[in-house]
């Protein structure tokens, strides 16, 4: 029974993970909060379902083309930033302008494809693999192997690559990143479209493990967030764990306690963090 | 022309369009035209029934509209399913309409919300698809002809008894309508000495079941017994049953019968069986009015669709008894003292509550549709 539940947590924890860390990539970067980014989400499980549910394209095909689409759209979300951020807008601006943008898009969705639930419907439903009397089905294992698997990319990413290090003097210091010829825009530019391709990800697995609805957004970037701030807001790694660390919380807490309590024992956490290690797991106090 | 003056002609012509808009749909209705409102969920979760009651409704309306000597005009709101909305939606229609009937709301929780309003107001509540058992308590105007939920799960017990069915596990939605199915269940089941094993209340927009499941299946349990808020929530709870490895029965409530949870629950629907009003489609004497359905929605008249028509149909009765339709409570006389009214969803009697009793049968998924269950 330990097992189930770890298992529960896991699976859980992997969905919020992969919320959590393209959000904290946009933050540590751009430096605002993109609330508009569960709607990003909520949009590439919306195009996975219109490409293979609706056109009939090959499964696999409409999967790269939705990570492909994702990526542009959420560099058309940076431009309208853009738009903001070369009025000197201030961060609360720009917070309440992720807001509007999560609002608009998914009443979009709702426009478009109405207020009933989608299913995707690729895979059969049967009873899962048993592991130690611990059952999980198959794409279960695939959501928790393929979320790890795009951590370590997103590490690789951060500390090999060009551009992951010139994303991080970005997050460092912005003005001294651009002395030595980084230009922010650009990089602001790729944090939003590698973070949406990770939200692309996140969008097509849980639309496969979990039913399709409008504003699946909401609610999904709600457990993001926390996750990123009981991390340590703007730590990718930490986001990562923080997203663990909930996912299995919130499975082994209701183990005990009625299972509506389940986003109370997640804000219970959070208010922990915040009140005792406000930097979060892997945050670094500031002086 | 000086931009100040062309922004004040601008704003005068976007008035003058605004008003005209307003004088045409908001002129009052004709001389002898009957308003009657409606508050139905046509958006959200229960989307489907809501949209069922509708069609029910605006079939009627034409044929109430041609038979009788008078007009009835029916005022369609959404309450998105929610209960401050279903309220916000009733006041509008009192307030602003003048109405003095309304049909809705679909959900048991907003009945319970809006009746306290439509009470105050002597305005008739006339619910065809909510089945709550605290409705029947909720208000002298407040009528509904869908039987109560108390009789589904009772009947469900019976049958899992009946199936040498001795330890369930429960799951229940956190709503005043799976509360009503899932506590007759478990007063009928104990009654017959059956064992409930476990009983969870899941918060009904939650996506994960998982752990509430494997709490259940830690304690061993031959049947589960679902009593969900709509087709949603059921598809879901089905899918990850299976897929923790039940392979016992699997009973539910009636909002199992929705496109939703043949959706979301895909294969593993198979099988599971769940209690429905015994509204019966083969029944000759109502074959003209599944064949209008038919013609004018493509699809096969549900129960619930049945009711509503129904709902029109007894009240444009109670209309012409009374008159005008002014006088509520000759209307809500009316519809105490009718008696075996033959309804298309059933023969329709109110008790002294203003509830009906209506036949319950059984029905199981069988290659992906609803089915009549047969031993």
């Amino acid at each position: 029974m330990f097992l189930q539940l770890l298992i529960n947590g896991l699976i859980a924890g992997a969905i919020y993970a992969l919320v959590a860390s393209g959000f904290s990539l946009i933050y540590s970067i751009c430096k605002f909060v993109h609330f508009a980014h569960g709607a990003v989400i909520a949009v590439a499980a919306y195009i996975l379902y219109a490409l293979f549910s609706l056109l009939g394209m090959n499964f696999w095909l409409a999967v790269i083309l939705t990570i492909i689409l994702i990526s542009i759209f959420g560099s058309i979300m940076n431009l309208i930033y853009k738009q903001l951020r070369k009025r000197k807008a201030s961060n609360v601006i720009l917070l309440i302008a992720s807001f509007a943008l999560l609002i608009l898009i998914e009443s979009l969705i709702l426009l478009f494809f109405g207020a009933d639930v989608k299913t995707i419907g690729f895979i059969k439903i049967a009873k899962g693999v048993e592991i130690l009397g611990a059952i999980i089905t198959p794409l279960q294992i695939f959501i928790v192997i393929s979320s790890f698997i795009l951590f370590a990319l997103l590490f690789f990413l951060m500390k090999r690559t060009k551009i992951g290090k010139a994303m991080r003097a970005v997050s460092d210091n912005k003005d001294v990143a651009e002395i030595v010829g980084i230009s922010s825009e650009r990089i602001y530019m790729w944090a939003f479209i590698i973070g949406s391709a990770i939200a692309g990800v996140g969008g097509i697995l849980v639309g496969l493990e979990q039913n399709l609805e409008p504003m699946m957004g909401t609610n999904l970037i709600i457990k993001g967030f926390t996750a990123a701030i009981i991390g340590g807001i703007g730590n990718i790694p930490g986001a990562i764990l923080g997203a663990f660390l909930l996912g299995l919380s919130e499975n082994f807490g209701i183990w005990f306690l009625p299972s509506g309590y389940k986003n109370a024992i997640a804000f219970v956490i959070l208010f922990i963090f915040l009140l005792f290690r406000p930097q979060g797991i892997l945050g670094i106090r500031k002086k | 022309m000086v931009k100040t003056s062309k922004i004040i002609i601008g704003v005068i012509i976007a008035i003058i369009i605004i008003g005209g808009i307003w004088y045409a749909l908001g002129g009052e209705p004709a001389e002898g035209t009957i308003k009657i409102g409606a508050a139905l969920s046509l958006t959200g979760k229960l989307a489907s029934f809501g949209q069922d009651a509708r069609e029910g409704i605006e079939m009627a309306l034409e044929e109430v509209n041609q038979e009788k000597d008078f007009k009835i005009k029916i005022i369609i709101e959404d309450t998105q399913g929610d209960a401050t909305e279903s309220v916000n939606v009733v006041k509008k229609l009192i307030e602003i309409d003048k109405v003095n009937i309304i049909i809705g709301p679909i959900r048991s929780g907003n009945v319970l919300a809006t009746a306290p309003i439509t009470e105050e107001n002597k305005v008739i509540l006339f619910a065809p698809i909510a089945s709550s058992v605290d409705i029947t308590y909720a208000g002298d105007y407040v009528f509904r002809n869908r039987e109560t939920s108390g009789l589904h799960g009772k009947r469900m017990a019976e049958f899992l008894i009946n199936k040498n069915i001795n330890k369930v596990a429960m799951l229940t939605a956190q709503a005043a309508n799976s509360k009503s199915y899932s506590e007759a269940f478990e007063k009928g089941f104990k009654e017959n000495g059956g064992e409930v094993v476990s009983i969870i209340e899941y918060e009904p927009d939650s996506i994960d079941f998982k752990t509430d499941i494997t709490k259940s299946l830690n304690k061993n349990p031959e049947a589960f017994y679902l009593s969900v808020t709509a087709g949603t929530d059921a598809g879901i709870l089905v899918k990850q049953i299976r897929e923790l490895g039940f392979e016992g029965l699997i009973g539910g409530s009636t909002a199992f019968e929705s496109e939703e949870f043949l959706n979301g629950a895909g294969e593993a629907s198979e099988g599971t069986f769940f209690t429905s009003p015994a509204f019966d489609i083969e029944n000759t004497e109502i074959a003209g009015y599944r064949e209008k359905y038919k013609r004018l929605y493509g699809k096969e008249s549900s129960a619930f669709a049945a009711n509503a028509y129904d709902a029109v149909k007894i009240l444009a009765n109670a209309i012409e008894h009374c008159e005008n339709g002014e006088d509520t409570n000759c209307i809500k006389n009316y519809l105490y003292d009718l008696k075996d009214y033959p309804g298309i969803g059933g023969k329709t009697t109110f008790d002294e509550n203003g509830d009906v009793i209506k036949p319950i049968q059984f029905k199981t998924v069988k290659n992906g549709e609803f089915v009549i269950y047969e031993e």
